[in-house]
């Protein structure tokens, strides 16, 4: 299957997903590739909207694959791909902060070295996403609840349904809405100063 | 009065205006909200004020997702990584503690090694060069490719490198497996069956690279990976041998 027309027919609903999951499951290592080229960069991004950081989020994309391919034949028949794949992402992220947090148990957790943005590809301040805003973004998602912080990337950061997300999370709905009003008052609140002379309103 | 229960409407309108905004209510509901901001100035505002701010968190996720590469080799790297045999219990100096037991290999042994790495690392290069090249400026459907014109020579020995990369696999493969079947009496029985797993799923993988790769013999990634799968074989026999 074209890679561009599996990310089609997952956007669509995810009909013929199966199909490549189930030659990727039966050891099709060109299912399994296509499966990599659609979704390796959003989980990329997924993983680096969480941490911040571009060599974690390569390294535990390739975590997160592999365990994908040794967990083929634990997929669901219906399962979307895309929402099994992050959901492992999640995971192997949980485990990222949970180790790191013990390493860094005694250090500042505003210190904003902690767990730096590294964005040293960023062009230059040529529009209203300055290099200052992405780092005062950064810097409001750290200041979030894990809970609320994954809520916060994958519905407004990535698009998500609440169904989906629901899925990744094992959360209930309910939980998420609360969790993202929350999530997105905290980030309005601590953009303001940066946002004031652009977004009227704010 | 009107106030009142325009107060009312509003609250209940702000309870469910982020829902309308993500697209996430029914569409007899959605309409209700619709209307209800045709006659609202000030939930209007709110509803402006998310869509702003939802441009800006677009704008943040585009700026950096697209300054995010995949590594060229990151698919290579997990593929290596998904079909390395899964560690006994023990962790990795159980394994090598077990392994030493076995005694150590014979010098052409590492000889034969030494040679298929060079092969494979020769094999490796080339494709990168004849084949990796084209495929960053194709579209991803494209990347199954066969170099034509001036590369054919080059994608030629490329070929035959695969072929006589995968033969020196095989050969060295055979060889590592005697002397693992000589030694076997004295493996411990648990990492005996380890083995026999891991070896499965290795083979298995093997099988399925090389059906996948000699339907595709012109793409690189094929290659690559069948090539690893050989590699891992003869990593994991490597090991007990040592």
């Amino acid at each position: 299957m074209d890679v561009k027309q599996l990310g089609d027919t997952e956007a669509a609903g995810g009909k013929a997903a199966p199909d490549i999951a189930e030659r990727a499951r039966a050891g099709d290592p060109e299912a399994f590739q296509a499966i990599f080229r659609r979704f390796g960069r959003p989980v990329q991004a997924f993983i680096y909207h969480m941490l911040g950081d571009r060599s974690t989020a390569e390294e535990l994309t390739q975590e997160t694959f592999v365990r994908a391919y040794r967990r083929l034949d634990r997929m669901e028949a219906g399962s979307k791909l895309s929402t099994w794949l992050f959901g492992i992402a999640r995971n192997v992220v949980r485990e990222e902060i949970r180790d790191k947090r013990r390493s860094l148990r005694k250090a500042d957790l505003n210190d904003t070295t902690a767990l730096p943005l590294r964005d040293e590809r960023a062009d230059p301040d040529q529009n209203f996403m300055t290099r200052e805003l992405q780092r005062a973004i950064w810097r409001s998602l750290r200041g979030l609840s894990d809970d609320q912080r994954i809520v916060f990337v994958l519905k407004l950061l990535h698009r998500m349904r609440y169904e989906e997300i629901s899925v990744i999370t094992g959360s209930s709905i309910g939980k998420l809405k609360t969790d993202l009003r929350r999530a997105r008052l905290q980030v309005r609140q601590k953009l303001q100063p940066y946002l004031a002379g652009r977004i009227c309103g704010m | 009065m009107r106030n009142v229960r325009w107060t009312v409407r509003c609250y209940r309108i702000r309870r469910i205006i982020e829902d309308y905004h993500y697209g996430e209510l029914k569409p007899r509901q959605a309409d209700k909200v619709a209307a209800h901001l045709r006659a609202c100035d000030s939930c209007r505002r709110q509803l402006d004020l998310l869509e702003r701010e939802a441009r800006v968190y677009e704008a943040y996720a585009a700026k950096t997702e697209n300054s995010l590469e995949v590594a060229p080799d990151l698919w290579s790297r997990a593929i290596e990584g998904a079909v390395s045999p899964v560690r006994p219990a023990g962790g990795r100096n159980a394994r090598r503690g077990a392994a030493r037991r076995l005694g150590a290999a014979s010098p052409w042994v590492w000889q034969a090694l030494a040679a298929v790495l060079l092969v494979a690392v020769s094999v490796s290069v080339t494709l990168l060069v004849v084949g990796r090249q084209p495929a960053k400026e194709t579209s991803a459907s494209q990347q199954e490719y066969i170099a034509v014109g001036s590369s054919e020579k080059s994608l030629e020995d490329a070929l035959k490198s695969i072929q006589r990369a995968e033969q020196e696999y095989i050969n060295a493969i055979q060889q590592l497996n005697a002397i693992v079947e000589k030694q076997k009496p004295t493996l411990d029985p648990r990492l005996a069956a380890e083995l026999q797993v891991n070896l499965k799923m290795i083979d298995e993988h093997i099988a399925a690279t090389r059906k996948a790769y000699y339907a595709h013999p012109t793409d690189a990634d094929l290659a690559l990976l069948m090539l690893a799968a050989y590699s891992r074989k003869v990593e994991l026999l490597q090991d007990l041998t040592s």
